[in-house]
């Protein structure tokens, strides 16, 4: 029973901090994105004046 | 004057700096609390593990030179017990006991029918038969009796003993006369300031030492609670921000 508890106990934070750094990869993914529109914005901006 | 602190900014960044360790320290706490029931100290990664500068060569080589027990048998061979492994020292070398490799030797002791070992990984003997161990658990002191027989105190177990090496049985009588003791005759355990702090801390001082793991997993989850539900705010809010920028994008050049 305790071994059955300690082991979903572990498992549940396991899966938490998964998903944690799935996060953590997945939002600098689209930080990254985000700033090469905002370049490309900026850039064909300056080439159209 | 009004006063900026820009605490918003502080957060994030202080947050985003540490969100992994505060992750491994979460998830390293249950672990922790539960370490007797999952078995964690009999699952070997000593390989797996070498590259973390806290188990490179220099920080092995200290532990293997910290000494916690010794032995001179009657034939003037002698063993030390240290941090991470019993060796036994011939002239001016030292060879190492391969099976108890890597485990903390508490103590040694000399029983009629051979070595006995009090490591953290059980009770082990030494026999014209090789190493052996006897029983499975976190050994202490060790101490051989005038009849002969070997007593070692075993965490959470209390005095194990035998006659023989072979067979090994609780020391049933002391445990209960410990047990029967009148409140007033037990000697109360000293509580000095730094264990009150480690007892705050683990959550001993409220539940005791039997349901302090309540105590642990709760803080454990709390921890890792906080970091997922802060690293889900901070994922959506990125990937919001890039998908405005990219309709901005599309808009003015598809």
């Amino acid at each position: 029973m305790a071994e059955a508890l300690a082991l979903l106990l572990a498992t549940l934070a396991g899966a938490g901090v998964l998903a944690g750094l799935w996060l953590f990869a997945h939002g600098l993914h689209a930080r990254r994105q985000a700033r090469a529109y905002k370049r490309q914005l900026a850039a064909r901006g300056k080439a159209a004046q | 004057m009004q006063l900026n602190l820009k605490a918003r900014d502080w957060h994030n960044w202080v947050s985003a700096l540490l969100i992994v360790p505060m992750l491994l320290v979460g998830l390293t706490t249950i672990f922790l609390a539960h370490k007797k029931e999952l078995g964690l100290n009999d699952i070997d990664l000593t390989r797996a593990v070498a590259w973390l500068p806290g188990y490179g060569e220099m920080a092995m080589k200290q532990q293997r030179t910290e000494v916690r027990s010794s032995l001179t048998l009657a034939d003037g061979s002698r063993w030390i017990g240290t941090q991470s492994g019993l060796y036994r020292i011939v002239g001016n070398e030292a060879i190492a006991a391969r099976e108890l490799g890597g485990t903390p030797i508490r103590d040694l002791v000399a029983a009629p029918w051979g070595l006995v070992v009090a490591a953290r990984s059980g009770i082990w003997t030494h026999t014209a038969e090789g190493w052996r161990r006897a029983y499975k658990g976190d050994a202490w002191n060790a101490q051989l009796n005038p009849d002969g027989s070997v007593a070692v105190a075993v965490k959470d177990e209390g005095l194990v003993a035998s006659r023989d090496g072979a067979t090994w049985r609780t020391d049933d009588a002391a445990r209960q006369a410990l047990a029967a003791l009148p409140a007033g005759e037990a000697a109360m355990e000293r509580i000095t300031l730094g264990k009150l702090m480690l007892d705050l801390h683990t959550g001993r001082a409220f539940l005791g030492k039997e349901a302090e793991w309540l105590w642990i997993d709760l803080l454990g989850f709390v921890w890792v609670f906080l970091g997922v539900t802060g690293l889900y705010l901070w994922w959506r809010s990125q990937t919001r921000r890039r998908d405005v920028a990219r309709k901005q994008f599309e808009t003015l050049h598809g």
